[in-house]
C-alpha cells in the first residue's frame, strides 16, 4: 500500500474510518456522529419521530455489524446507511401508512396555527390540501417507487446513490423513479385542474 | 416517462418533508450507548473465536467479506483481527496466529521471562486491572477510555466480575461512565437478534454526561470484559509472543514483546522486569485506500492496583452532583 498520510485535523472519509474500525472498532464511533442526526431525521420523515429513535438506533448497530461489507471504493456512507434504513423502515410499512394518513388529516390544525392574514390562510389552506393530496399520493406508490421517490428528493441521494443503496442498477432506479413521478403527476393533476373552491372557502372560514 | 416532477409538485413533495425536529441528546446519547453494547459484544465475541486455546478461528477477515477493491494483494498479509478488547490487546491474538502461519517467523519465546510472566498473573489474579486506552489517528481524532476490571483474570463460577468503562469525548471530558457487574454463571439472556448472542444477565449503571443522567438496569446482558491476563497468558502458553529485547519506560526495567503484524499494522507489550507485569502496550495500524489513508496508534497504559477497598470502589462510577436519575432504557432489542 503506498504510503499517503494526510495532514491533521482533515476529516477522513468515511470508507477510511470504517476500515480502521475493522482493527478498531470504537471508530466506528465516528461514523455514527456524523450521520446520526441526518439517519434519524430521513426515518422520521418516513414514520414518525417515535419510530425514529429506535431504528436509527437499529440502523447503526446493523451497520457496525456490516461494516467489513461497505464499498470502501465509496467515501461516504450515507447512502448505504440510508439504504439500510429503507429496508427497516420497509418492515415497519405500517407506521409509514399512518404517517401519510395522518398528514392527509391535518387540514385543520394546519390552519388553526397559521398566519391570520387571509392571504397568509389563503396560502396555509391551500398548502394543506396539497399536502394532503401530496401524502395520499405517496402512499398510492409501490414500496420500490416510494423508496426511490424519497431517497432522492428528500435524502438528495443521486440515482447511483440509490442503486448503490437499494442494491438494483441504476437503469432500475431510473425506471422507479419515472414510474413514481408519473404516478404523482397522475394523481396531483386531476384536482388541480378542478380546484376545489368550496373547499378552501370551508376551510378559511375555520381561521376565521 | 417524464424525468422531473413539476415545480408546484417538488414544493409540496419538500414541504411535506420539513419542519422535522433533529434527534434531542436523550435520543443520541440512548442510540450512542445501544452501540457502543454491540461494539464490545463484538470485542467479546471476538475474543472467545480468537483464543488460541479455543480453536482455529482467529478473527481473521475471510474473502468473502473483503470489499473487491481490497483484494488479497493489498491486504493480505494483514489478516486483521476482528476486533480488539478494550484493553485492544486481542490484535496480539492475531499477531500470534501470523507467525504461526510463518516458521521463519519469531516463534521462539524465550522461557524463563514467558514462566515469570505466567506466575506474575497468578499472583495478582485478585488485583483491579485499571488501563488508560488512547487513540490517535491522522485525521485529528483522538479518543480516551479508561478501564477497570476486577478480577484480573475470569474468576470461578459463583464470584462476581466488575468492569467500569469511562469514555472520554474530544475534548478530553467524560462522555458517558459504565459500571457492568454480573456473576459468573448467571442465566444467560439474549443480546440482538441474532440466535446465538447470549451474556449473562447484571446489573449496569449508566452515567450520561451529555443529559446529565443516570440510570440503574438489572437483569441485562452484560458483555466483557476481556481479562488481560487471560489474553496474553494463552498466547505465552500456545508459544505465539516472544521476547524482543528489553529497554527503559518510564525509569523502569522492562521487557519488550510482540511483532509486527504485517506492514499495516504492529503490536509491542512492555512488560516490568520486576514484577513481570504488562505495563504498555501500543498498537498501530494504516487503513485507508490508495488515495486517502488513515494512521493510527492506540497507547494502553495498564496498572495492577491491590483490590484494597479504595481501589475496589473505582470500579463503582461517580455519578456527579446535579444528574438525575432516569428510568433504565428500554431493553437493547424487543423481547419476545
Amino acid at each position: 500500500m503506498a504510503s499517503n498520510p494526510q495532514p491533521p485535523n482533515v476529516p477522513a472519509p468515511d470508507a477510511a474510518i470504517i476500515q480502521a474500525s475493522w482493527s478498531v472498532p470504537e471508530r466506528f464511533a465516528e461514523v455514527f456522529e456524523r450521520h446520526f442526526a441526518g439517519i434519524h431525521r430521513y426515518i422520521a420523515r418516513r414514520v414518525g419521530t417515535s419510530l425514529a429513535d429506535d431504528l436509527a438506533s437499529e440502523v447503526f448497530k446493523i451497520a457496525f455489524e456490516r461494516r467489513r461489507r461497505f464499498d470502501l471504493g465509496v467515501d461516504t456512507a450515507r447512502p448505504w446507511l440510508l439504504g439500510i434504513a429503507t429496508n427497516l423502515i420497509r418492515n415497519n410499512h405500517r407506521s409509514e401508512l399512518r404517517q401519510l394518513r395522518a398528514v392527509q388529516r391535518l387540514g385543520d390544525d394546519y390552519l388553526a396555527t397559521t398566519g391570520s392574514e387571509l392571504e397568509d390562510a389563503q396560502e396555509a389552506a391551500e398548502m394543506s390540501v396539497e399536502l394532503a393530496r401530496m401524502a395520499r399520493a405517496i402512499e398510492m406508490l409501490n414500496s420500490d417507487q416510494r423508496d426511490a421517490l424519497l431517497l432522492h428528493y428528500w435524502a438528495g441521494l443521486t440515482h447511483s446513490e440509490i442503486a448503490a443503496s437499494l442494491h438494483v442498477s441504476p437503469g432500475t432506479v431510473a425506471s422507479r423513479l419515472a414510474r413514481a413521478r408519473l404516478r404523482l403527476q397522475s394523481a396531483l393533476a386531476v384536482p388541480r385542474r378542478h380546484r376545489p373552491t368550496g373547499l378552501l372557502k370551508a376551510l378559511l372560514r375555520v381561521n376565521a | 416517462m417524464i424525468d422531473q416532477l413539476d415545480v408546484d409538485s417538488l414544493v409540496v413533495l419538500q414541504r411535506l418533508e420539513a419542519d422535522v425536529a433533529l434527534p434531542s441528546q436523550r435520543v443520541r446519547a440512548a442510540a450512542r450507548s445501544q452501540l457502543i453494547q454491540v461494539i464490545l459484544a463484538e470485542k467479546a465475541d471476538g475474543r472467545r473465536h480468537g483464543s488460541p486455546l479455543h480453536g482455529a478461528q482467529d478473527g481473521r477477515l475471510v474473502a468473502s467479506e473483503m470489499p473487491a477493491r481490497f483484494s488479497r494483494k493489498s491486504i493480505g498479509g494483514l489478516r486483521l483481527p476482528v476486533a480488539t478488547a478494550a484493553t485492544a490487546l486481542l490484535v496480539v491474538l492475531a499477531a500470534g496466529a501470523i507467525l504461526q502461519g510463518h516458521p521463519s517467523g519469531r516463534t521462539t519465546p524465550t522461557a524463563s521471562p514467558m514462566r515469570a510472566i505466567l506466575a506474575a498473573f497468578a499472583s495478582a489474579s485478585e488485583d483491579v486491572v485499571y488501563i488508560k486506552q488512547t487513540t490517535t489517528s491522522s485525521d485529528g481524532m483522538t479518543t480516551t477510555i479508561d478501564t477497570w476490571t476486577h478480577p484480573a483474570a475470569m474468576p470461578p463460577e459463583g464470584h462476581s466480575v466488575e468492569w467500569r468503562v469511562l469514555y472520554f469525548g474530544p475534548d478530553g471530558k467524560p462522555v458517558s461512565d459504565v459500571g457492568l457487574r454480573y456473576v459468573v454463571g448467571s442465566p444467560l439472556v439474549a443480546l440482538g437478534p441474532k440466535p446465538g448472542k447470549f451474556y449473562p444477565s447484571g446489573e449496569i449503571l449508566d452515567v450520561e454526561y451529555a443529559t446529565r443522567s443516570w440510570s440503574d438496569q438489572l437483569n441485562q446482558a452484560v458483555v466483557g470484559p476481556t481479562f488481560t491476563d487471560d489474553t496474553i497468558g494463552s498466547l505465552i502458553l500456545s508459544g505465539r509472543l516472544a521476547v524482543q529485547g528489553t529497554s527503559t519506560l518510564d525509569g523502569q526495567r522492562v521487557l519488550e514483546l510482540g511483532s509486527a503484524v504485517g506492514p499495516e499494522a504492529s503490536t509491542t507489550l512492555w512488560v516490568s522486569a520486576t514484577t513481570y507485569l504488562p505495563v504498555r502496550r501500543i498498537f498501530t495500524y494504516t487503513a485507508g485506500n490508495d488515495s486517502y489513508q488513515v494512521h493510527g496508534t492506540v497507547v494502553s497504559d495498564i496498572s495492577y492496583l491491590a483490590p484494597t477497598r479504595a481501589d475496589l470502589a473505582l470500579l463503582t462510577p461517580d455519578i456527579p452532583s446535579g444528574f438525575t436519575r432516569t428510568a433504565a432504557p428500554p431493553l437493547l432489542y424487543p423481547q419476545g
